[in-house]
């Protein structure tokens, strides 16, 4: 029961004590027919509505599960009135937002249910942070042709879509392999990768020399590549900050600098910071697959309001653990174990 | 994250200002130009419409400002919100597009249904023939061109000023048709009412053109397209039911308020419309925004932190509702003819209010709006001896008077203050040089003498009453305003009784009086007097007064037989109607001083009389015309009216026909009156001495209002002096009429029954019979039938709803039976079962396994057990549960049958279950 509905009960009880008054008084068929018009109206009213609202279906989807920015995502309702009575009076809850960035605020729709038709609402989203976008169905009202009573129902139907940051060019060259890859076996720049050979593949553009398997490139008459099994203890390791005031800027450079990596086809790594437990889980990216997990992971967390946070807290945790780069804002840090 | 941005310089507040300061701009150019005129040709009246113009535009320009600046500041906040939250949400989009001329097209079916539901069902009621197809289509054709006026931002501007152009060409070019068609259907309006209503006079209006047919079908279309203009905006731009409603149900009144119901079609048009525009109206899914380009599907506000989204309007849902509309109304009106309204008729019922309007209507009807502009105020419709400036007698029933007496007899007590002696220009004027003093008259004999006091409560009645045969008053002692009306000589009319003992008591009783008076303080605002008086019997054998002297008799021939000289032939004319002359004529062969004073008598009665066959009595007979002589609009035309009408006619009559008369005014107290007196003693001594008329009396106050007021003839009967005589005719249904909160039900509870012109057996003054009968729901017997009913049907239908599922499960296991389906039988033994748990709430899962049910069962059966069993120390048996389980299961999965002996087998351990 609806306290807007006790306005338009009023109302209609005023109308039917003005019908009667003027019924009784006047004795005027008219009024006479319009009084029991009022008696019969409320009765069907409320029926019919009762009638509708278990029938009616919504579903939520999402034609595009995951997107980068500047792409936005879009979610589409879809809403089905079986029945042969259009009802003008529904109302749905719903709320969307990043939640990197929770707002709380509530949206209603209000929308007419025809009569056996099922149409589709399109909600086009603009977004501005990465993060994860929620989008929530809360509950569903129907209030009856003469607001005498409003039905609700809970659906509590949501949907996630996460966004990636846009790709920005950056300029990070890990320290080691500035300094050393001109003369090493194989750039190695935060410990060594390891000589076991996971596999070996079709030379691609942009390959090393030195990985090059020339015996049986001769011998196949193809050029072949050894792929290197990486010591994961020594590859790089990224520890972005979920600082509040500066994640979005985090985000968009760890995402950058992993899009680069990735093309250079290294295995890196990324320190999860689980703010809840302050525990770290490490997340080994060979593809943008692996990087799209990792940043799920992230986009669960909520983040702090303490500057070098996971910093600090990874040291304390790992004192004996070798260096990593520590991404905050649009900086990235090579950092040294405590 | 911060919000960088401020209002001010958002892009909402700068296409703001810009818009303003373009339109401010306009009105300074505007201002500027009226000021360049005024400096060269100093103020003149035909710049008015300017300024106005000017100072409107102005006003609108600042609050178009404030309107726009709200709606901008929120858009910003919706904005800001959005934007600070990292997501927005753009303009929502759906499949389903506004088809704006679907929509303009259904909004002027409705219209077309609304105006032309009542302009052609309030034609059709009064049985006026038209042209139908013309009427048709020229509705059709104005409402469409109304609705559409909303199509678009140029249609909407464009289309009032063509609208405008082609309503005054109309109205211009077919006046003459207009007008007449117009008049034609007022005369018919009035005749019917005075049909209904059988007045004696009705207005006529002219009409230019007499075809009839022609001028009423143009001028349906011409109301029809005012109509039309008036519902766009009500429909079309507000969707609101009140509005409509009173714009089509008020003409409609003019037929329905006197039985003339419209036909069937166009009572449904109506109704589906107020059905219509209700639902649509509580919906919000009728608005259709201007701006078609800029228009999105859903339209947003922010509420409380809460942004709404609105889908803007729904077409299909719209012509949904209409089409479900029409189709529920023309069923129920169809329902509602065949059952309910045969016989329904307004002139069954009678009560306070609806006789009250009644008299309002009639004077609307046959006096026109001047009718409710009375002349002057007045108490119970009588104010001194003015008469036709009152249409109705609209009493406030409060207290005027409180008297205190010894009631002595049946008959009316005559409380009298005023009496007309010359009459000229609807007024009967008083003669204070004449002698006021009142020879006794009635049976006076000199033992019967009695005290009366007068409380005069109601500041309005500023004058004394008196009542018959008054031989002392104390009024002089109490204010001296009252003494200016007096008409009290107490050596004249005291002069028979000097020599009775019982007066000489009397008098003694009232010197006393005076005594207590004097010593008593003098309230201003309440006027307290006392009166001796002789009490009053109308008898024909009486004494001749000796008071009455030759000179008196001379005054009362020379000045109580004046009639207007312009009156004349009227009170002929009249005299001959009513069969006065021819009696006249008879009466002056009586040879005996009885037989003159006895014939003055009859024939006063013969006129009473025919006044009661040929006059009917109303509380409403309208004023009198202002250019017409009260007496002779109600001899010659009105013929009806009351008290004051009655008692006036009748003086001039009497005196036509050369009786002494004249025209009194007062306040009269019946026995019925005396039911609702405040009882103050059985001790009489002290007010009364003599004998009575009635078996017992005491000493009682009772409180006089102004439906007591009222007005009556005196007529002089030589030697005896003056004697009230009754004119009024009995009231037949007109009932004196207050609209009070308690008042208004009064009718509803006596068996009040509307005639022709009334029956009732309420007079005025003369006669006030109270019947207790209860006819509340006689009064609603015409809604109780359809009521109950209708509770009937809501009754059958739940209890339908009830027992819907059992007998449909109970029809199903027969059929089942029936069939030699056992394993179907079984299955629905088990849902109902399962339907009993889950109605008890013992199992919560709306589809529970069969297996979940037996452990349920089993469980229960457990627990039961064990409670019983630690009484009686039985151990637990739960096979059988084992065993309905297996039967369950065997019928709803097993190809093999299951038999009638598993089937009974099945349920004998239903039967073992307890819950």
């Amino acid at each position: 029961m609806q306290k807007t509905n006790y306005p338009y009960r009023i109302t209609y009880a005023l109308m039917i004590l003005f019908f009667l008054f003027g019924t009784i008084f006047y004795r005027q068929s008219f009024l006479a027919i319009l009084l029991i018009l009022l008696i019969i109206l409320p009765v069907i009213s409320i029926t019919l509505a009762y009638h509708a609202f278990e029938r009616f279906d919504f579903l939520l989807s999402a034609p595009v599960t995951t997107v980068s920015m500047p792409e936005n995502p879009i979610i589409l309702l879809t809403v089905k009135n079986p029945t042969f009575f259009p009802f003008l009076n529904c109302e749905l809850s719903f709320q969307f937002q990043n939640m990197y960035f929770p707002s709380g605020l509530k949206n209603t729709i209000a929308l007419p249910m025809e009569a056996r038709k099922t149409w589709t609402l399109r909600f086009p989203f603009a977004v501005s942070q990465p993060g994860m976008i929620l989008f929530s169905l809360d509950d569903v009202k129907l209030t009856d042709f003469l607001h005498f009573y409003t039905f609700h129902k809970s659906l509590n139907k949501g949907l996630q879509i996460p966004v990636l940051p846009r790709e920005i060019p950056v300029s990070f060259v890990p320290a080691a392999m500035h300094t050393e890859a001109e003369d090493s076996e194989f750039y190695d720049p935060a410990g060594s990768l390891s000589t076991d050979i996971r596999e070996v593949r079709e030379y691609i553009p942009g390959d090393r020399m030195q990985d090059m398997h020339w015996k049986l490139s001769a011998r196949m008459d193809d050029l072949l590549v050894k792929q290197y099994e990486r010591s994961l203890d020594d590859s790089l390791l990224f520890l972005p900050e979920l600082y509040k005031e500066e994640i979005a800027d985090t985000l968009q450079t760890l995402y950058a600098v992993s899009m680069k990596l990735i093309r250079q086809k290294e295995v890196f790594r990324i320190a999860l910071f689980h703010t809840d437990v302050m525990e770290f889980s490490q997340a080994v990216i060979h593809d943008p697959e692996d990087l799209l997990q990792a940043f799920l992971t992230l986009y669960y967390q909520k983040p702090y309001d303490t500057p070098d946070l996971a910093r600090s807290t990874y040291q304390s945790v790992f004192p004996l653990y070798g260096a990593f780069y520590q991404i905050h804002g649009n900086a990235i840090d090579l950092t040294e174990a405590a | 994250m911060n919000q960088n941005l401020t209002y001010k310089s958002s892009t909402e507040y700068l296409k703001l200002k810009k818009r303003i300061l373009i339109l401010f701009l306009v009105w300074l150019v505007a201002v500027f130009i009226f000021i360049c005129r005024y400096a060269v040709h100093s103020f003149q009246w035909d710049t008015m419409p300017l300024l106005v113009l000017i100072s409107f535009s102005g006003i609108y320009l600042f609050f178009y400002y404030l309107y726009q600046k709200k709606q901008s500041k929120e858009a910003y906040a919706i904005a800001c919100l959005n934007k600070n939250h990292g997501i927005s949400l753009e303009d929502i989009q759906t499949d389903v597009p506004v088809n704006r001329f679907f929509l303009c097209f259904i909004r002027g079916i409705l219209i077309f249904m609304a105006s032309f539901g009542t302009i052609t069902g309030l034609v059709t009621a009064f049985e006026l023939s038209f042209h139908w197809v013309g009427v048709t289509l020229g509705i059709l054709i104005v409402s469409m061109l109304a609705a559409f006026l909303y199509y678009n931002k140029f249609s909407f501007y464009a289309g009032y000023v063509a609208i405008f152009i082609l309503f005054t060409i109309f109205a211009f070019s077919l006046y003459p048709y207009i007008n007449s068609g117009f008049q034609g259907f007022i005369n018919t309006v009035f005749q019917k009412y005075s049909d209904f209503f059988y007045l004696s006079s009705v207005r006529e209006a002219n009409e230019l053109i007499a075809n009839r047919y022609l001028t009423v079908s143009i001028t349906m279309v011409f109301v029809g397209l005012m109509m039309a203009i008036l519902l766009n905006i009500t429909i079309s731009a507000h969707m609101n039911l009140i509005e409509t409603f009173l714009i089509t149900f008020l003409p409609l009144q003019i037929a329905l308020y006197i039985d003339r119901l419209p036909a069937l079609p166009y009572l449904a048009m109506l109704l589906a419309v107020y059905i219509t525009v209700g639902i649509l109206g509580r919906s919000g899914h009728y608005h259709m925004s201007l701006n078609m380009k800029k228009e999105p599907f859903f339209s947003r506000r922010l509420k409380k932190q809460t942004t709404q989204y609105s889908y803007q309007s729904s077409s299909r849902g719209i012509l949904m509702l209409s089409i479900y509309s029409i189709a529920f109304c023309i069923v129920f009106l169809l329902l509602c003819n065949s059952l309910f309204f045969h016989g329904l008729s307004s002139r069954e019922i009678s009560n306070q209010l609806k006789n009250t309007t009644d008299s309002y209507v009639k004077i609307l009807v046959q006096n026109g709006t001047w009718g409710f502009f009375d002349r002057y105020d007045s108490t119970g419709g009588l104010n001194n001896g003015r008469l036709g400036g009152a249409s109705s007698v609209n009493p406030d029933y409060q207290t005027d008077l409180e008297v205190t007496y010894v009631p002595y007899s049946t008959d009316t007590l005559y409380l009298k203050r005023y009496i007309g002696v010359h009459y000229n220009n609807n007024l009967f004027a008083p003669d204070y040089d004449l002698p006021q003093s009142i020879p006794m008259s009635g049976s006076l004999t000199d033992e019967n003498f009695a005290k009366m006091e007068i409380r005069i409560v109601d500041p309005d009645v500023n004058m004394p009453h008196y009542p018959y045969d008054t031989i002392h008053a104390s009024n002089e002692t109490v204010s001296s305003n009252l003494s200016e009306y007096s008409f009290m000589d107490e050596p004249e009319t005291t002069l028979p009784f000097m020599e009775s003992e019982a007066y000489t008591e009397a008098f003694q009783l009232w010197n006393d009086t005076l005594a207590d008076y004097e010593n008593a303080p003098v309230q201003d605002d309440v006027w307290t007097y006392e009166v001796l008086y002789a009490p009053y019997q109308v008898l024909i054998n009486y004494p001749s007064n000796p008071a009455i002297t030759d000179e008196y008799e001379a005054m009362v021939y020379e000045n109580y037989l004046e009639v207007p000289e312009y009156l004349d032939e009227v009170m002929e004319d009249f005299c001959a109607e009513a069969g006065l002359t021819a009696i006249l004529q008879e009466a002056d062969n009586a040879a005996t001083y009885e037989e003159q004073q006895q014939n003055r008598l009859r024939i006063a009665g013969v006129l009473k009389m025919y006044f009661t066959r040929e006059f009917p009595y109303t509380m409403s007979p309208g004023t009198t015309p202002r250019d017409r002589d009260t007496i002779e609009y109600f001899l010659t035309e009105q013929r009806r009216g009351f008290c004051a009408h009655f008692a006036s006619s009748a003086t001039l009559l009497l005196r036509h026909m050369g009786i002494p008369a004249r025209y009194v005014e007062g306040y009269c107290i019946q026995i019925d009156d005396l039911t609702e007196a405040e009882a103050i003693s059985n001790d009489i001594s002290g007010w009364y001495i003599g004998d009575y008329a009635l078996n017992e009396t005491g000493l009682v106050t009772v409180n006089v209002t102004d439906g007591s007021s009222h007005a009556w003839v005196e007529i002089y009967l030589d030697g005896y002096g003056w004697i009230p005589y009754e004119m009024t005719p009995p009231a037949f249904g007109d009932t004196i009429d207050e609209i009070g909160i308690m008042a208004i039900f009064s009718g509803l509870f006596t068996p009040v029954q509307r005639l022709a012109s009334g029956a009732n057996n309420l007079t005025e003054g003369a006669g006030n019979f109270n019947f207790p009968t209860f006819s509340f729901m006689s009064s609603i017997d015409f809604v109780t039938t359809p009521l109950l009913i209708l509770l009937a049907a809501v009754c059958l239908i739940i209890l339908f709803m009830i027992l819907r599922r059992p007998i449909h499960q109970q029809y199903m296991l027969f059929h089942a039976l029936r069939q030699k389906d056992y394993s179907t039988a079984v299955i629905l033994s088990y849902q109902e079962l399962v339907q009993k748990l889950q109605k008890k709430l013992l199992i919560t899962d709306p589809h529970p396994v069969i297996r979940d049910v037996g452990s349920f069962l089993k469980q229960a059966a457990a627990s039961e057990a064990q409670s019983s069993g630690s009484k009686s120390g039985t151990s637990i048996d739960c096979s059988f549960i084992e065993e309905w389980t297996r039967l369950t299961e065997k019928a709803a999965y097993s190809p093999n049958p299951t038999t009638q002996s598993q089937y009974e087998q099945y349920r004998s351990f239903l039967k073992n279950l307890k819950f």
